[in-house]
């Protein structure tokens, strides 16, 4: 252990408390999830709309990335990649976080407030 | 490198290192993926951070292009995605590493090294998958990363102080010191 370790250990430690600041009190219901596929916006939904089960399909490069939109989250259920690691990432609740389909080039995200895209940018 | 020339010794050492980290780089691709984009264990980076400290700066670059452009012909083939991140990821981790080495040597531990290591691998490949999407909300996923990072950075910085203390009882390999 060292001095420098230290100084590692207490950036890290920071971080870490950013992140779970970011992922644990930054919820919001008055979302908009949004679809991309290579940079462009294709779609986009309301976060919140109760009982809502609704699946649809995100045209990708590689091939369809079919999306299941519910009642404040939103998940990919099947995928034309290799490696379905958007799958794998499970739900999407709030605007922490992202699902990021690489070989298929689509990006899901939730922004905080109704459609201000291009004000993000 | 001592000399100007490349000696046949060095050359051996070097392949030797390439071929151990792109081996280590291949069964990295054959596990299962962890789901975030670009987190991976980095057994690679072991090979990396060992030559770094132990041979020196230029060998390291050529160790972590070489595994980069070999583990991927292996794998995913030369123009994929996963090419890319590796490539950058290891560039960027490389010169981190080896700028803490040659710098703050005495200020920083082998196992902190490899955590910047680690997380700049991570950083750079988030980089490169927000230009391949064109997307910069792809950096919120970088908290996530870190999780992943920090453990496996430890792991790798344990690994290679083991390592490096091994091999420097092999006469000829510790041309550093």
């Amino acid at each position: 252990m060292k001095r420098g370790d230290i100084i590692v250990l207490i950036v890290l430690l920071v971080i870490l408390l950013a992140g779970v600041y970011f992922y644990f009190f930054h919820q919001n219901s008055q979302g908009t999830i949004v679809i991309q596929v290579d940079g462009k916006t294709t779609s986009s939904f309301p976060l919140c709309q109760e009982g809502r089960d609704e699946v649809i399909d995100v045209h990708g490069i590689n091939g369809i990335t079919t999306v299941l939109l519910q009642d404040g989250k939103v998940r990919v259920i099947e995928s034309a990649c290799p490696d379905k690691i958007c799958v794998g990432s499970g739900w999407l609740r709030s605007s922490a976080g992202a699902i990021v389909c690489l070989p298929n080039r689509v990006v899901i995200k939730i922004l905080d407030y109704e459609d201000k895209d291009i004000d993000l940018r | 490198m001592k000399d100007k020339a490349v000696t046949a010794r060095q050359l051996v050492l070097i392949s030797l290192l390439v071929t151990m980290a792109s081996i280590l780089h291949i069964i990295e691709g054959l596990l299962p993926a962890i789901p975030i984009p670009g987190a991976r264990l980095g057994l690679a980076n072991i090979i990396t951070l060992t030559t770094i400290v132990s041979i020196g700066y230029g060998e390291g670059l050529a160790v972590t292009i070489g595994r980069s452009v070999l583990g991927s012909l292996f794998g995913p083939g030369i123009i994929s995605i996963g090419f890319a991140m590796s490539l950058v990821g290891g560039l960027l981790s490389w010169a981190i590493m080896s700028f803490a080495h040659k710098f703050c040597k005495i200020f920083f531990s082998i196992i902190s090294i490899s955590l910047m290591g680690s997380i700049s691998h991570n950083f750079a490949q988030l980089v490169v998958a927000s230009f391949l999407v064109e997307e910069i909300a792809i950096f919120k996923l970088f908290p996530m990363l870190m999780i992943f990072a920090v453990p496996t950075g430890i792991m790798v910085g344990l690994v290679s102080r083991y390592l490096i203390q091994a091999l420097g009882k092999i006469p000829h390999f510790n041309s550093r010191s």
